[in-house]
């Protein structure tokens, strides 16, 4: 078990070099921070020059690329032109904030996919597997933007029919609140019902389709006619022999759906106006920040990087052939 | 009880199949022959492989609506500034802010620009760029998936390391930043249609690819290649057709991701740009008239919504008629 995660991490470093390698170059030939200077009139050329000099654009792009690796491994991302701060504070304080989100709404909608997948493959063709079929397809469908929009025009029509806040539609917390621990926290949970629903929704309906599949398929194998048929009850028969292991192959889908889920997560904090790392990118982009752009990939990149990685060494310890394979 | 019907529908599944006696249809006609393939030596008209397909697609309810719904829409979006008094660029002084009514099918917003015009202009928009990002991302999808799994060996392993990198960099993000760069030209549709199909063909070069790793070791190939015929031959004879039916299935299913992603895009203010418009933005720019003027934001998202729902229920109908078998345990 140790030599696979070994030689899984031997796979995973490199890829996230050359990840890096691909956003530097993807990043710094899309885009000229220095666009707004030059469009102004009556900056000299020494200026934008000297500009250029500060923010060493002068320099050849793989002298660019060794400079900000280099830093990216000690984790020094350089500073924010724009929010003028470090990247690192940055993205540290905003990816809390969106981690949150993610993990919370991938929790919830994990566990709620696994029952509503295996329920409608146990009573296949039932009322509920049809009605959770169509509802898999609406959700299936709908964008993830407008779903938010639509659950936050809701919430205030119910905050104003009721005459005050139930959901908070706006921002992760309440700000300058001064409540002590619980206040804090039922606060912040309050701001994520809304957001958190929206992922919820969406991933749900992709996820228990898989794992009505998968649930299907592993009823109709041999080992669990074989285990009806030495007499077991129908519980023991989908508790220890089915449902085990169809919960395996929902993992590893849910991990590569990762980055999936953080682009959900980019809309969802745009629409209820969350300061996380969605906002962030945005923001970067339309200032042509550089070196958050870039900060903010890299760390993106590894995030998936690793929870794929995660998936890979889940995999391996609960399916041998794996391991050895 | 239920296994053993289960058994008997997969026994009697190629038997169904008049055309198909037990010889791979590639095999059975080999190249060269157009004329005599009326009648099989049972004399029996034969079916081929694609009428067989569009039966069953025909005969599949909800898609066969799905696809009507979806052939109207299309037509009336494209139609649109023929037979609709208002276009989308037009500006009534008058009619500002209006519900809607017989002569504003979707109401007006406040500087009297007409929804229905903008909703379907934002539709044209979104259908072309789902359809070319399908058509683009399906070439190069199937053009990579192809050679992989045909030539195998160091072709097979940078072409697959080179996807898997498309596939770990978070898409989204990617999107944004490349699309930024076209942010202000205008007339941009074209450019943010390549920057979405960009990222758009790898799944179909893993399908294509597995695909063509389990088609070359059947025997119609090896035999095809005994007989002396080209690698190109080989491909796009006797492969590629056998490999169209998952191949079309995932281009459905390319457009209407392709048409989410140009709407997410627009809808961040990175997609289509100002003068012209989309479903995504028309969305954006409305939300905050949800609760004072419902039909600005509501009219563009659920027609994207009905959009999206019937490629995906045409792409699903295509599924069932392409692979019947799949149908007890399909997803």
């Amino acid at each position: 078990m140790f030599g696979f995660i070994l030689r899984r991490l031997a796979i995973a470093i490199p890829i996230l070099f050359v990840a890096s390698f691909v956003v530097f170059m993807l990043v710094a030939t899309s885009g000229d921070p220095l666009a707004g200077l030059r469009a102004q009139p009556g900056v000299s050329a020494g200026t934008i020059k000297a500009r250029e000099h500060e923010l060493k654009l002068d320099q050849p792009l793989l002298q660019r690329y060794g400079n900000w690796v280099k830093g990216a491994v000690h984790g020094d991302f350089g500073e924010s032109q724009h929010f003028h701060e470090s990247v690192s504070t940055l993205l540290r304080r905003r990816l809390a904030v969106t981690l949150r989100l993610v993990l919370v709404a991938t929790v919830i909608g994990v566990l709620i996919a696994i029952a509503i997948g295996v329920f409608s493959a146990v009573r296949q063709y039932s009322v509920f597997d049809y009605g959770s079929t169509a509802l898999a397809f609406i959700f299936y469908s709908m964008p993830v933007f407008w779903l938010a929009a639509v659950l936050k025009d809701v919430g205030i029509r119910i905050n104003r029919a009721v005459g005050h806040t139930i959901f908070f539609t706006f921002g992760e917390r309440t700000p300058n609140l001064a409540k002590g621990l619980v206040g804090t926290w039922s606060d912040r949970i309050g701001h994520l019902i809304l957001p958190s629903l929206t992922l919820i929704l969406i991933s749900v309906a992709g996820w228990s389709r898989y794992q009505r599949a998968t649930m299907l398929e592993v009823l109709h194998t041999d080992y669990v006619r074989a285990a009806r048929a030495k007499g077991l009850s129908e519980a023991q028969v989908l508790r220890r022999h089915a449902l085990r292991n169809a919960l395996i192959p929902v993992v590893t889908v849910v991990a590569l759906d990762f980055s999936t889920v953080l682009g959900g997560a980019i809309v969802t904090e745009t629409v209820f106006a969350w300061h996380g790392m969605g906002s962030l990118l945005i923001e970067s982009l339309f200032e042509r920040d550089t070196n958050v752009i870039l900060g903010w990939l890299l760390v993106a990149s590894a995030i998936v990087i690793l929870f794929n990685l995660l998936a890979d060494i889940y995999y391996g310890y609960l399916d041998p052939r794996i391991r050895r394979g | 009880m239920a296994d053993d019907g289960d058994i008997d529908a997969l026994r009697s599944a190629p038997l169904e199949r008049p055309d198909a006696p037990g010889v791979p249809e590639p095999f059975a006609a080999p190249a060269g022959e157009g004329e005599g393939e009326e009648l099989t030596e049972f004399g029996v008209a034969a079916r081929s492989q694609t009428r067989l397909v569009l039966r069953r697609f025909v005969r599949h309810r909800v898609a066969m609506a799905a696809l009507v719904i979806l052939v109207v829409m299309a037509a009336m979006s494209f139609l649109a500034p023929h037979f609709y008094k208002y276009k989308y660029d037009f500006q009534s002084r008058t009619d500002v802010s209006q519900a809607p009514s017989l002569t504003h099918w979707f109401g007006t917003d406040e500087i009297g620009k007409d929804t229905f015009a903008l909703v379907m202009r934002g539709a044209t928009k979104s259908l072309q760029v789902g359809l070319l990002v399908a058509l683009v991302a399906t070439f190069v999808g199937v053009l990579v998936g192809a050679l992989a799994g045909y030539y195998r060996g160091w072709l097979d392993g940078i072409l697959m390391r080179v996807t898997d990198l498309f596939l770990t960099i978070p898409s989204l993000a990617v999107l944004l930043v490349v699309a930024n760069r076209y942010r202000e030209s205008s007339g941009n549709w074209f450019s943010i249609m390549l920057v979405i199909a960009a990222f758009a063909w790898m799944y179909q070069a893993r399908l294509t690819r597995s695909e063509f790793l389990s088609l070359r070791e059947r025997d119609f190939v090896q035999s095809a290649r005994a007989l002396g015929a080209s690698d190109a031959r080989i491909i796009l004879r006797h492969m590629l057709p056998n490999a169209l039916g998952s191949i079309i299935v995932n281009a459905t299913l390319t457009v209407a991701i392709a048409i989410l992603t140009e709407s997410t895009l627009s809808f961040l203010g990175l997609g289509i740009s100002a003068p012209d418009t989309s479903l995504g933005k028309l969305v954006a720019d409305f939300q905050d008239a949800a609760r004072t003027r419902w039909w600005l934001f509501y009219m563009p998202g659920l027609w994207l919504i009905l959009l999206l729902l019937c490629v995906n229920f045409v792409g699903d109908g295509l599924r069932d008629a392409f692979d019947p078998r799949q149908e007890r345990t399909r997803a």
